[in-house]
C-alpha cells in the first residue's frame, strides 16, 4: 500500500515533468472549440518550410565537406522528419485553402503541423544548425 | 501509514514541486499564448496561401537533391 502511493506519486510527478505541454494545450483548445486563424496556420506552414531549408543547408554541407558521420550522421532522420513536416504541411495548407480558420485537435492537421516542426527542429538541434529562439 | 513513509511522501513531492511549478507555469503561458493567437483577427487571402505553396515547391525540390546526393555519398 505504501509502496503503491509512493510510485503513484511519483509516476504522476514524472509525467507531468517529463511530457510536454503541446498535447494539453491542444486539448484545452480543442475542448473549448478555438479554432487558430488562418493567417496564424499560414505561418506555421512558413515555418516547416524554413525548417525544411535548414534540413537542405545541413544535407548539402555534408555532402560539400563529404561526410556522413560523426555531425553528418543525422542525415537520414534529417530528410526523413523533413519529409514528414512536408506532408504535414501540405495538408494544413490543403485544409487552409478550402476552410480557413484551422481547428485545433489532437490529430487534426494544425496539431501533425506543429508536432511535426517540432520534431523537424528537434532532430536540427541536435546537428547543431537549429538554435530556438531564447524565449520559446 | 508510519512516520517514515509520511516522511518520504513528503520528501518527494517537496524535491518534485519545483519541476512541477515549472510545468504549471509553461502550461499556463502556453494556454494565454492559444488564447492569443485565438482572438488574433487574421484571415489568409488565397494568395498568400499561393505564394507559400509556391515557396514549398521550390522547398521541397532542393531538399530532394541534397538528398539524393547525401545518398550516393553515404553509400560510396
Amino acid at each position: 500500500m505504501k509502496l503503491h502511493m509512493l510510485a503513484a506519486l511519483a509516476v504522476a510527478g514524472l509525467a507531468l515533468a517529463g511530457c510536454t505541454t503541446t498535447g494539453l494545450v491542444s486539448a484545452v483548445g480543442q475542448a473549448t472549440g478555438v479554432t487558430i486563424p488562418s493567417s496564424r496556420a499560414l505561418a506555421v506552414a512558413d515555418s516547416l518550410r524554413t525548417a525544411e531549408d535548414l534540413a537542405t543547408t545541413y544535407l548539402n554541407g555534408c555532402v560539400a565537406a563529404k561526410s556522413h558521420t560523426g555531425a553528418c550522421a543525422y542525415g537520414e532522420t534529417v530528410y526523413n522528419d523533413a519529409k514528414a513536416a512536408n506532408i504535414a504541411r501540405d495538408n494544413l495548407l490543403a485544409f487552409i485553402a478550402k476552410h480557413g480558420d484551422v481547428p485545433l485537435g489532437v490529430g487534426g492537421v494544425y496539431d501533425a503541423a506543429t508536432t511535426a516542426l517540432s520534431t523537424l527542429q528537434s532532430v536540427l538541434t541536435q546537428t547543431g544548425i537549429y538554435k530556438p529562439a531564447a524565449n520559446s | 501509514m508510519n512516520s517514515t513513509t509520511i516522511t518520504a511522501i513528503i520528501n518527494l513531492v517537496t524535491a518534485l514541486l519545483p519541476t512541477l511549478e515549472a510545468g504549471a507555469v509553461t502550461l499556463y503561458a502556453d494556454v494565454k499564448q492559444l488564447l492569443a493567437d485565438a482572438n488574433a483577427s487574421g484571415a489568409a487571402t488565397p494568395d498568400q496561401v499561393s505564394q507559400v505553396q509556391a515557396l514549398d515547391a521550390a522547398s521541397d525540390a532542393a531538399l530532394e537533391k541534397a538528398h539524393a546526393a547525401y545518398a550516393a555519398l553515404a553509400s560510396s
